[in-house]
């Protein structure tokens, strides 16, 4: 028995059994309820990182000695920052800051040891050991702080009128996982003293996770009922009927419930990327179940009784519905494959909605057609068309007069425009870059870049082979040496390392001819006067590795990472035999993803064409014809890059699913006419079964292309640039698959080269539309 | 005897549990006096992650009379800062000269007194923390009695006593645990001005020097805010061996014999 067949007596037997089928389908959606309560909101940076890198490794060894270079940040911005009464709140704000569970240190003006050797004195006191009670110790505070190397730019501005509070979180208890709760308690510290101050805002990397979670239900809130909204009045256009737009609810509603479940059994979280699956299976699903009313609407219209046109239905569309939904889940399963967790999670969540929507609408439907009643309602015959519809028939047809004229017409612009976007298009891969510049996560890190140093870092590892070995002057002058070469590359806003206290402690006592210790034992000596905590994220305690910290506002992987490229071939040209040099931080790894997006991207076409292809050589048993019929659905892909290259969309984790997602959709368009031209129409000659099937299949084609294209401009809405991007992008493949569709596919039909003695297992045409 | 003696030291801790806390604090300043005083100690820092740092040092104490002290403190390793060393002399009525040497420098500089709230060498105690108590400077106030490890304590809070001093010190209030037996401080714990705990100091394994002195062979200090732990621990101790003044002497120092 054929997969057809075999599909086909599916359908019929819910059609006959509706109780029994809606039975089963509400025991699974009421168990369903469970696991689908599960489900939490995960985002975290480690998903937009490749899994299995070598270099995480290196990352994480390096978070392990020196901390997480990701923190928690307080940004205070002040023009009377130095006056009594706002270093009182900011000491306040600092000790309340610290005793949130969660943080395990506070850097700010408070934490830093001011080293003053004047007048034969040495001075050794916290910069602020208390908050001054009169002007003048407050601006005798703030000079010292002004003529401070270390914390410029760092905790200061230059106009000393910002400050940043600095909070390192501990990553290792749990509490990376709960950064909500963490910049909810941070928010509630800000409250306290909300007016104190002219700006007080929270930045790092607790926000990101919070604003990322909050972009997440905003968009949930906003673009699911928006998809349900396009999707009625899709429904209603087309079947005029509020009561036929129920049923493709109720199937997208059970698809999204179990898909839900099936997050909650396999601990998938709603990520970034995964909270945008429910819209996806509302507007996408909707289009099979619009198909199958719409013939069973016709089959009613034709004066059938309701099982005759069930099955009527089932015969013209069971095959065209099982292949289009694999093509589409193909689209999706193909993300799998890559190496970044938050994609291969939206592949896993999407293709499975995507498999289980087209199961539920082949038992649901029938079921529900066949166990209530309906009227037959004011819809057209679908043998009468309207006028714009007959005139885009005849310029179709104009069209496949001329077909080399056509095809060329099409196919030029699609890869003239496919060419420019492949060399113009860089990938990108950046968790700010999620962001719209005008929000107030991008607004913040700006004005810190713009006072103090850029929320971007990385580390520069040096590795000695014996413990003590920076406590050389030789390893220290290496130290820096490269912290000079990244200043004169002026792309850095600061950088801090070991070597900046000790040059501060050097010229604090008066020793202005070297920037640091001749010998190892004033370097020992200088160290006696820093307390631990002061240099922990910069040297290990056996004083053998030594970390550079790079503070820059490079946000973008296209600038970030050729830099970092000519950072580690300075490095390589430079590097003393007796150290071994990293660079690395968790931003790098997450950029270093842009060549598995690259890849995946790729690989993505690569493996929907070829399914495709595959799907539509067994369906017409005909390598050529399925070959052939892929051209239409690959050429908008064309379009996609060149209007990525136009509006400088960058491939980015979401954005790079565009294609592979919109030929899965988009080829399930050309199913149906080829189903249509090489089945009821294969009897007729070419040209006029070219015509029969355009005119019967015009409308559900544009329909359901245009519906697609509708939902995905809902996500449009999204706050996250990423998916507003890859909306855009994949509504544009969409409509322009459907004028391939439209005017290639029927060109390439009329040709000689794709008439084969075959019909696929479909019923005769019917004498009515013969 | 044994009734003797239980008759005396119940006579004594009666006499101190009658006292202010002033009166424990001048008592105890007295008590556990001795003229000179050689004590090698190791110093262990623990940072948050557990790893620990050593050094060792060696500390004079001298008793000039008049209730004035000179101590002069030298790193004897790790190899690298042998010899950096701190001296201190205690001056009636004025502030404490303190210099700190670098061998590498070969330089005496005088530590300001203005401040005194840095760290000492890395440790968790602070300048201010390596000084003797200035009981002229605080303000005590016995708050309760409270048991330690079988041992009752008087606790007694130690305030700043003058708007000078506050500005001077780390600390807004230190709470000290001292044995009423003994009079010995066993445990002490610094706040900030706002009423916050920031560091712990306990000090155990006690020793009889002789008559009623009395010494801590450990004392471990507690950073809450900077996750950070130092304890100190005596390696040897001499009360017997007599210092010569000019072993306090920036001289001294600067010709080296010190580390003779």
């Amino acid at each position: 028995m054929s997969l057809g067949e075999s599909i086909r007596r599916q359908m019929l037997w819910h059609s006959r059994h509706p109780l029994l089928t809606l039975a089963v389908l509400g025991a699974i959606s009421a168990l369903a309820f469970i696991p689908a309560g599960r489900v939490r909101i995960v985002t975290s940076i480690d998903s937009l990182m490749m899994k299995d890198d070598p270099e995480r490794e290196y990352y994480l060894q390096t978070r392990r000695i020196f901390g997480s270079e990701a923190m928690a940040m307080v940004y205070i911005e002040d023009p009377n920052l130095f006056s009594p009464t706002k270093l009182a709140a900011m000491q306040e704000l600092v000790n309340e800051l610290e005793n949130i569970h969660g943080i395990i240190s506070a850097e700010s003006l408070f934490s830093v040891t001011d080293i003053d050797a004047r007048d034969d004195q040495l001075d050794i006191h916290p910069l602020i050991g208390w908050a001054p009670e009169n002007h003048p110790d407050a601006a005798a505070i703030q000079k010292r702080a002004r003529a401070h190397p270390v914390i410029q730019r760092l905790l200061l501005s230059p106009d000393a009128d910002a400050t940043a509070i600095q909070l390192r979180i501990d990553m290792d208890n749990g509490h990376a996982d709960d950064m909500r709760a963490l910049c909810a308690e941070i928010e509630n510290v800000l409250a306290l003293h909300t007016g104190t101050f002219d700006r007080l805002k929270q930045l790092g990397r607790p926000y990101v996770i919070d604003q990322e979670t909050a972009y997440i239900l905003h968009d949930q809130r906003v673009i699911m009922p928006l998809a349900i909204c396009v999707l009625v009045i899709m429904l209603v256009s087309i079947l005029t009927s509020f009561k036929g737009a129920v049923l493709p609810l109720l199937t997208s509603g059970i698809s999204i419930l179990w898909t839900l479940a099936f997050m909650g059994i396999f601990k998938l979280p709603i990520t970034e990327l995964t909270f945008m699956v429910p819209a996806l299976i509302i507007v996408i699903g909707s289009t099979e179940d619009i198909h199958l009313l719409a013939e069973y609407r016709s089959g009613r219209k034709a004066g059938m009784e309701r099982q005759p046109a069930i099955e009527r239905m089932v015969a013209r569309l069971a095959i065209a519905v099982i292949f289009t939904a694999i093509t589409t889940f193909a689209g999706f399963a193909t993300i799998i494959a890559t190496p970044i967790p938050v994609l291969r999670q939206f592949g896993i969540v999407a293709s499975f909605g995507l498999l289980v929507n087209p199961l539920v609408t082949i038992s649901l439907i029938p079921a529900c057609l066949a166990l209530f009643p309906d009227h037959a309602g004011r819809a057209r015959s679908d043998t009468s068309i309207t006028r714009i519809e007959t005139r885009v028939l005849e310029i179709l047809a104009r069209m496949r007069r001329r077909p080399v004229i056509t095809i060329l017409c099409v196919s030029l612009p699609c890869i003239a425009a496919g060419i420019y976007g492949a060399t113009c298009v860089k990938a990108d891969n950046n968790i700010i870059a999620f962001f719209r510049s005008n929000s107030p996560i991008v607004q913040r890190a700006d004005r810190m870049h713009e006072k103090l140093s850029g929320t971007e870092s990385f580390c520069i590892r040096l590795d000695a082979a014996e413990p003590f070995a920076f406590r050389n002057p030789e390893n220290l002058g290496y130290a820096l040496q490269l912290q000079d070469y990244l200043v004169e590359a002026g792309w850095i806003d600061r950088s801090i390392s070991l070597t900046d206290y000790l040059a501060y402690i050097h010229a604090a006592l008066g020793e202005s001819n070297t920037s640091l210790p001749a010998t190892t034992q004033g370097i020992a000596e200088y160290l006696l006067l820093l307390h631990r905590n002061e240099i922990e994220p910069y040297v290990s305690p056996d004083y053998q590795i030594l970390n550079i910290v790079v503070r820059h506002n490079l946000r973008s992987s296209r600038e970030l990472m050729p830099r970092i490229q000519a950072l580690r071939e300075h490095i390589a040209q430079t590097c003393p035999p007796n150290l071994e040099a990293g660079v690395t931080g968790e931003m790098l790894l997450v950029n270093k993803a842009v060549k598995a997006i690259i890849a995946g991207q790729l690989r993505g076409i690569l493996v929907i064409a070829f399914i495709a292809a595959l799907l539509l050589s067994i369906l017409f048993r005909s390598v050529r014809i399925g070959c052939i019929a892929l051209v239409p659905n690959l050429l908008p892909i064309g379009i996609q890059f060149g209007v990525m290259a136009l509006a400088g969309i960058p491939l980015n984790t979401a954005t790079s699913m565009a294609a592979a997602i919109s030929i899965g959709l988009a080829v399930d368009d050309t199913i149906h006419l080829l189903m249509r031209f090489y089945g009821q129409d294969r009897n007729l000659p070419p040209a006029l079964a070219v015509e029969r099937s355009l005119r019967h299949l015009i409308r559900p084609i544009t329909a359901t292309s245009l519906s697609l294209t509708l939902g995905f401009l809902v996500m449009r809405f999204s706050r996250f640039v990423p998916i507003s991007d890859f909306a855009l992008l994949a509504a544009m493949v969409l409509l322009a698959a459907l004028v391939a569709d439209l005017v290639l596919t029927p060109t390439l039909l009329s040709l000689k080269i794709m008439h084969p003695p075959y019909r696929p297992e479909t019923e005769e045409p019917s004498s009515e539309e013969l | 005897m044994n009734r003797i003696i239980w008759s005396v030291l119940f006579a004594v801790s009666a006499t101190f549990a009658g006292m202010s806390a002033r009166e424990v604090m001048d008592v105890q300043a007295l008590r556990h006096k001795v003229p000179h005083e050689t004590t090698v100690m190791k110093i262990e820092l623990i940072d948050r992650r557990a790893y620990q740092e050593e050094r060792i040092l060696r500390r004079l104490d001298l008793d000039r009379g008049n209730d004035l002290m000179s101590s002069l403190m030298v790193f004897d390793a790790p190899a690298d800062v042998r010899g950096t060393a701190l001296l201190t002399r205690e001056n009636a009525g004025q502030p404490n000269d303190q210099w700190i040497y670098f061998p590498s420098r070969r330089r005496l500089q005088r530590i300001a007194q203005a401040r005194r709230n840095g760290y000492f060498m890395g440790t968790d105690f602070t300048y201010e923390d390596m000084d003797p108590e200035s009981i002229d400077d605080y303000a005590y106030a016995h708050v309760r009695s409270e048991n330690i490890n079988s041992n009752d304590c008087f606790v007694i809070e130690a305030v700043p006593a003058s708007e000078k001093i506050q500005r001077a010190s780390g600390y807004g209030k230190r709470v000290l645990w001292i044995r009423k037996d003994i009079l010995f401080t066993i445990r002490v714990e610094f706040y900030d001005r706002n009423g916050n705990l920031m560091k712990t100091q306990m000090n155990s394994e006690l020793e009889n020097l002789q008559g009623n002195v009395w010494r801590a062979r450990r004392s471990f200090m507690d950073n809450i805010n900077k996750q950070h732990q130092t304890i100190v621990e005596v390696i040897s101790r001499d009360v017997t061996t007599e210092l010569p003044e000019t072993a306090f002497t920036e001289r001294h120092i600067l010709t080296g014999r010190y580390m003779q």
